[in-house]
């Protein structure tokens, strides 16, 4: 007993009882589901539930669905143009929060910044919906654009503001020093810095835009079909194949494109 | 000597540098004005165009909202421009055949059930998202970082399909039900979807990561050695959880509780893809009157009920977070 | 004897880490701790000092070896079933508590009835002069305060042993020298074996009845504060406490404990070794500063010129180079109103008494 030569069985007091059970439930929980979609996109078998084989027959099915590439193509223009214009205002308001010293209101204006993720979608599909109507704009791309930059702006916003309090101030001023004026400071080094920053904010953006189903519903006219809310005319028409293959589809894009937004935020400075 | 004069010198250095220091920063001040109004002429571009397409397409047609909400209804859809608060006598009354206002609890009821599922998607949600958050918290650097990629990127993904997935396991002849059934577990199917229990677990599974970010955040800052001082005045692994770590991680439940009730109550793909239609709640409600029921005053003033709801209970957090020193900061996703 | 023994340490070594990140914090450590004595871990930063009351505590368990408390293994056993309190370093107050709370937080752990807990937290906060402080909340006391609160908040639980990871070293000078008295009080009063960690030597000099002096996870010597101050054993002692001239000798002649070295300058002198000399051997001489002194003898062991005079107060420094030895110390006291006795650039002599030499043992 005395000359043990083995450690004692190490008591981690980091370690709780059942907690790395529970933690396994919860990722099966969230993965579970986004995988069986893929997986069954796969299946031979039309009555989309029961495994009879794999097939990759589905894919080039609906890639060949002219609506459904009608609504691809909707929805790629309207995340290009409403993350490219979101992602240029949320740099600007950015800078204006985080260059020089403290502002007074700063909390109201980062406020109300976010305000488009606080309020609830369906008010602002409703708001979105009657403000158009009112002013006799047609529904259709232009709306759909419209009504998406605004919930891209503090997608795009916060990355790139995180970014740019990362950010050593005394960089931009040791620029000022050497003799740059406040242009030369910006692009030569404020912007140099904060493009992963802005990048990961387009991408986020961008995907925000890409998945909206709520809002875009109430904003799209006819011909205006997004990727989203034609998925959502599949799924009330019954569970197929085909919305499986959609589906899956577009969680690879949101996947890859989250993935690569992450890891930019992410790198160092 | 030099002792001495060292000993002389230092009574006096503290009157001295108090004085200069106040004097030297208002005489910048006075110089700076004009550069200070430069500087705020620069902000002020800077953030016009965000605040712009802010203003311009949400809070002008939320104003807009408001007043459709006060307005007639005309008959296939859109308003005549005559002022009305039926929209708003709609809600708790029905007209009866001589005019008179009967009470009528329709509406309220559907209300009372998206408060109902909201609160029970919170308390589940808080039930799987703590010990995940606790676990995630507990590993060492390098694996939390990824387990909390793993938590957001669910999140970025298209709820529809997320809904979606749902259906493909809970109906009658779902992953899970014919899983249950090849075992012989059971003989039916059971119900799991097209009602409250599909409609909870929906929405559980669409927010989940807002409440273990915020969780996360809180426990991630939380100082080990408070736990480990609790083990050393003899709390085991249950008392040190309950009277230190959720106590500390308080602000954390409470943001993420918020964060999953807001979204919850006005939530309208779950409960349309996973309560089948027959289970309304109050998104789905609202988009009736803009479809179905062509009601559109009406639709106006749920959608501003439903707002006033959610910005109180946005409003009484941010006061308790701002009394407790937590800052809304620290919750956002991203 | 082996009943006064509170802490027994056998071999004790701990590992971190595996393969090329491993770290020995603790490399087999034997020591024993009395009960009731103030024992110091002494050691500079990274020497495993705080590994040591880790493992004290509860909270890691030693890769190696075993660990008693009067005479129980404790291997195994969680930190709340261990009869040990901690001071932490950065006190650890539980921050949504009040100070009260704080205090009793053990107290109900333990199931202690409610009258007791509140006659007994009021009793601490009365011992550590709190007393009417009980309701604030650890943000609102000051850094010394809040010491008080942690070692309130420890002692409430009468452990059979308390350990204080440096418990001082926030503090600003004023009041860590305050806290010194005030532990050294708190001590003797409660009468509780304390387990100290510092770096400071002066604190563990001061302190201590007993100390360890500590290197890469080593116990290199232990002793009273008069012992490792007199007789340090070995080089890195010598030098980690206070400050000492190490000098290189040949052992001449010896007989028993005392010999005769010859210094590389040819001068001979006395000294005494614990372990026995050997003729022709090499060794290194320790020799205190203030041991020595400047003398006018033309027959002094060794001679050299002044480089550098340091007045202290009540004391003065003497850096005199001298051949082949390098920059030797010479501390005098300030008897006559402080003047130097040579100036910078004379040539001295410097002389010592036999006792004042120490042969260290590597
Ligand atoms: N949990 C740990 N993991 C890896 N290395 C550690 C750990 N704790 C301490 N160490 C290492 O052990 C050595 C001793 O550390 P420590 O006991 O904290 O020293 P001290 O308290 O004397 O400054 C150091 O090299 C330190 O880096
Ligand atoms: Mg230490």
């Amino acid at each position: 007993m005395a000359n043990r030569t083995a450690a004692p069985k190490p008591v981690s007091l980091k370690r709780f009882p059942g907690l790395a059970t529970g933690a396994a439930f919860f990722f099966v929980y969230l993965y579970l589901p986004i995988l069986f979609v893929v997986f069954l996109s796969f299946n031979e078998n039309r009555i989309a539930t029961i495994w009879t084989g794999f097939t990759f027959d589905w894919y080039p099915l609906v890639l060949g669905n002219a609506d459904v590439l009608r609504a691809a193509q909707n929805s790629l223009i309207v995340a290009t143009f409403a993350s490219v214009i979101a992602t240029m205002a949320a740099t600007l308001a950015a800078l204006a929060m985080t260059q020089g010293r403290a502002m007074r209101r700063q909390e109201v204006v980062n406020g109300s910044l976010a305000l488009p993720l606080l309020i609830p979608e369906i008010v602002t599909a409703v708001a979105t919906l009657i403000f158009f109507v009112a002013i006799g704009m047609p529904l259709g791309l232009l709306t759909i654009t419209a009504a998406h930059t605004v919930f891209c702006i503090p997608f795009a916003y916060l990355p790139i503001r995180a970014r740019l309090e990362g950010m050593d101030p005394s960089l931009r001023e040791a620029a000022f020093d050497l003799y740059a004026n406040e242009r030369q400071a910006f692009f030569r080094v404020t912007l140099p810095l904060l493009w992963p920053g802005i990048l990961s904010g387009l991408l986020l953006a961008f995907i925000v835009s890409l998945d909206n189903f709520v809002i875009t519903f109430f904003v799209s006219g006819p011909g205006s079909t997004t990727l989203p809310v034609y998925i959502y005319g599949m799924i009330r028409t019954g569970v197929t194949p085909e919305v499986n293959a959609v589906s899956a589809l577009l969680l690879l894009v949101s996947l890859v494109l989250v993935t690569v937004a992450l890891l930019l935020s992410r790198r160092e400075t | 000597m030099s002792t001495r004069e060292a000993q002389a010198e230092r009574p006096v250095e503290p009157q001295a540098a108090p004085q200069s220091a106040p004097q030297a920063a208002k005489g910048a001040m006075r110089g700076d004005l004009g550069a200070v109004r430069r500087e705020m002429a620069r902000r002020l571009a800077l953030l016009t165009p965000a605040m712009g397409i802010i203003i311009l397409v949400m809070v002008v047609p939320l104003a807009l909202m408001l007043t459709y909400s006060f307005l007639t209804s005309a008959r296939y859809g859109g308003v005549i421009w005559e002022f009305s608060t039926d929209a708003y006598l709609q809600f708790l009354f029905v007209r009866d055949l001589d005019d008179s206002l009967l009470f009528n609890d329709t509406y309220l009821r559907i209300f009372a059930r998206s408060f109902g599922l909201s609160l029970a998607t919170m308390g589940v949600a808080l039930l799987i998202g703590f010990p995940a958050a606790l676990f995630i918290a507990l590993q060492p650097p390098k694996y939390r970082t990824m387990l909390i990629f793993l938590v957001t990127i669910p999140f970025w993904t298209n709820l529809l399909v997320r809904n979606y997935a749902w259906i493909l396991l809970l109906r009658d002849r779902g992953l899970i039900n014919n899983t249950l059934m090849d075992l012989g577990v059971i003989s039916q199917p059971l119900p799991l979807i097209y009602n409250n229990f599909g409609i909870t677990l929906g929405l559980v599974y669409s927010f989940i990561p807002f409440m273990v970010l915020p969780i996360y955040a809180s426990l991630e800052k939380l100082d080990w050695r408070l736990v480990e001082a609790a083990y050393d005045l003899g709390a085991n692994r249950w008392e040190a959880l309950k009277r230190v770590i959720i106590p500390l991680a308080k602000p954390g439940i409470i943001a993420g509780s918020v964060l999953v009730f807001v979204p919850s109550l006005g939530a309208y793909i779950t409960p349309q893809l996973l309560g089948g239609g027959r289970n309304l709640m109050i998104g789905n409600l609202i988009q009736l009157q803009f479809g179905a029921s062509q009601n559109w005053p009406f639709g106006a003033a749920l959608a501003f009920i439903l707002l006033a709801i959610v910005l109180l209970a946005l409003v009484l957090w941010a006061l308790r977070a701002r009394r407790s020193g937590t800052s809304l900061k620290e919750v956002e996703i991203g | 004897m082996a009943e006064n023994i509170a802490i027994d340490l056998r071999a004790v070594s701990k590992v971190f880490g595996s393969g090329p990140d491993e770290v020995r914090a603790l490399d087999a450590v034997s020591l024993q701790i009395r009960d009731g004595e103030f024992f110091t871990l002494l050691g500079p930063s990274g020497c495993g000092k705080t590994t040591l009351l880790r493992l004290l505590a509860g909270f890691e368990q030693p890769t190696q070896g075993e660990i008693r408390l009067h005479g129980q293994e404790l291997s195994g056993l969680p930190p709340f079933r261990r009869p040990v309190n901690t001071v932490f370093q950065s006190y650890a107050l539980f921050p949504h508590m009040t100070v009260a709370q704080n205090v009793s937080f053990g107290l109900e752990m333990q199931g202690t009835s409610k009258a007791e807990i509140g006659r007994r937290v009021d009793e601490m906060l009365e011992l550590v002069k709190l007393a009417g402080y009980g309701r604030r909340k650890p943000a609102q006391l000051s850094g010394g305060q809040q010491q008080r609160v942690a070692l309130a908040r420890a002692l409430a639980n009468r452990p059979k042993v308390l350990l204080l990871d440096e418990p001082l070293s926030a503090l600003d000078l004023k009041l860590r020298k305050e806290m010194q008295i005030e532990l050294k009080r708190l001590q003797n009063d409660t009468g509780i074996t304390f387990v100290f960690v510092t770096h400071d030597q002066e604190e563990a000099l001061t302190m201590s009845d007993r100390l360890v002096v500590m290197d890469s996870g080593k116990a290199l010597q232990i002793g009273s504060p008069r012992e490792i101050y007199e007789h340090p054993e070995n080089r890195f002692v010598a030098d980690f406490i206070g400050e000492t001239n190490l000098l290189v000798a040949r052992v001449d002649s010896a007989d028993g404990e005392s010999g005769t070295f010859r210094l590389p300058s040819g001068a001979r002198v006395q000294g005494r070794s614990r372990d026995g000399l050997s003729a022709g051997a090499e060794v290194t001489l320790a020799l205190r500063p203030e041991r020595a002194e400047l003398s006018d003898d033309p027959d002094a062991p060794l001679r050299g010129r002044i480089e550098n005079v340091v007045y202290f107060g009540t004391d003065t420094l003497y850096q005199v180079s001298v051949n082949e030895v390098g920059l030797f110390r010479v501390r005098s006291q300030n008897v006559n109103g402080g003047m130097a006795a040579a100036g910078i650039g004379s040539t001295v002599g410097i002389s010592f008494a036999p006792d004042a030499i120490q042969v260290l043992r590597d």
